[in-house]
């Protein structure tokens, strides 16, 4: 058995080269066949900037076998790492929950998720309509039934 | 007979007061009380001094008025725009009812589905409701909502689907007992907890 891993290679939409390792590229689970079939090419990722690529595979790299970890020690090191690693700002937190989303890694997307799920807790509802640009769109009236209790009364 | 004229007196008497009291103030009312109290009808009103009563009515406002413990946290962390702005009107209703997954019933009710259209929409899939989760955490009262019609609704939006519902610290017969009868019609095992 040789030592030496498997490794895929990726093409990200602006054309930038990446190799991770077979085990990385197997947990994402919309490249898996190909990459279960064998394929020596360049696998194009033509939803995915380099940029953002490069993160996805750092994240990626980092949380190969330490997710399963039943060390505390490892555990508390992963979960200070991710608290930097999600530092990101707004436009790159959008950008790799779609990434994720699209490759299907499902540890990245339930943690981009809820990141922004903390990001709307806590907050009154002109602050999450400003953090998130949502505009408004409800009438008037809708508008004034929202004031009051009875708002979630109606629509079911 | 006469104990109960005068009792049926102080009854009618309480219910002037009262309508009277709308919109008075504390030195009015006691003002009031003092002056049918002196008229020699037998009805004896305790009160608190005027001077103590605003000085009561000044504590009840610093109550009112007082600091958060917890103060609360910024916004929004500094990285969070220090670089290009998210389009997050592009972010798929899949991704935004997984979002809302992650938030709590009480979270749902009170501040997603009054963001937008498309967010109140979301809002009313029925997998966010399976498992409903409701505690009346009584240190915070940043939200003044009403825990059994939330609970009732986010049933309701369960459209039968609810597999579990924990209920903590409110609650009352009829909230158990529609539950209990949702519990019955529900073709799949519920699991409810409850901590009154």
């Amino acid at each position: 058995m040789s030592s030496k891993k498997k490794v895929i290679t990726l093409r990200s939409s602006d054309g930038e080269i990446f190799e991770v390792e077979e085990a990385v590229a197997l947990e994402w689970l919309t490249i898996k066949p190909l990459v279960e079939s064998g394929c020596t090419d360049a696998i194009p990722l033509p939803q995915v900037t380099g940029n953002i690529l490069a993160k996805v595979i750092e994240y990626c790299k980092k949380h190969i076998g330490a997710s399963e970890s039943e060390d505390r020690k490892i555990l508390y090191e992963l979960e200070s790492w991710d608290a930097d690693f999600i530092k990101v700002d707004q436009g790159t937190l959008f950008d790799l929950i779609r990434a994720a989303d699209y490759l299907t890694i499902k540890t990245l997307f339930e943690f981009t998720c809820q990141t922004v799920a903390d990001t709307i807790k806590h907050k009154t509802i002109e602050e999450v309509r400003h953090i998130f640009r949502e505009s408004n769109d409800f009438t008037p009236e809708e508008e004034k039934e929202i004031r009051g209790k009875s708002w979630w009364l109606q629509g079911l | 007979m006469d104990s109960e004229d005068g009792h049926h007196d102080d009854l009618r008497l309480i219910e002037e007061l009262a309508a009277s009291f709308y919109k008075c103030t504390v030195e009015e009312i006691l003002h009031d009380l003092k002056a049918s109290s002196s008229n020699g009808n037998g009805l004896v009103i305790c009160h608190p001094e005027p001077a103590s009563s605003s000085s009561f009515a000044n504590e009840t406002a610093q109550l009112f008025h007082r600091e958060s413990p917890h103060p609360p946290p910024p916004l929004l962390p500094t990285h969070w725009t220090n670089g290009p702005e998210a389009n997050w009107l592009l972010l798929p209703r899949e991704v935004l009812r997984i979002i809302f997954l992650k938030l709590c019933a009480i979270e749902i009710m009170e501040s997603a589905q009054k963001v937008c259209s498309l967010w109140r929409s979301v809002a009313m899939d029925p997998s966010l409701w399976t498992q409903i989760d409701i505690r009346n955490d009584r240190n915070q009262d940043e939200w003044p909502s009403d825990f059994v019609l939330i609970c009732h609704h986010a049933i309701n939006r369960s459209r039968k689907g609810c597999v579990e519902i924990t209920i903590e610290h409110f609650g009352d017969d009829y909230l158990l007992g529609y539950i209990i009868i949702r519990y019955e019609l529900s073709a799949a095992s519920m699991s409810v907890y409850v901590a009154l």
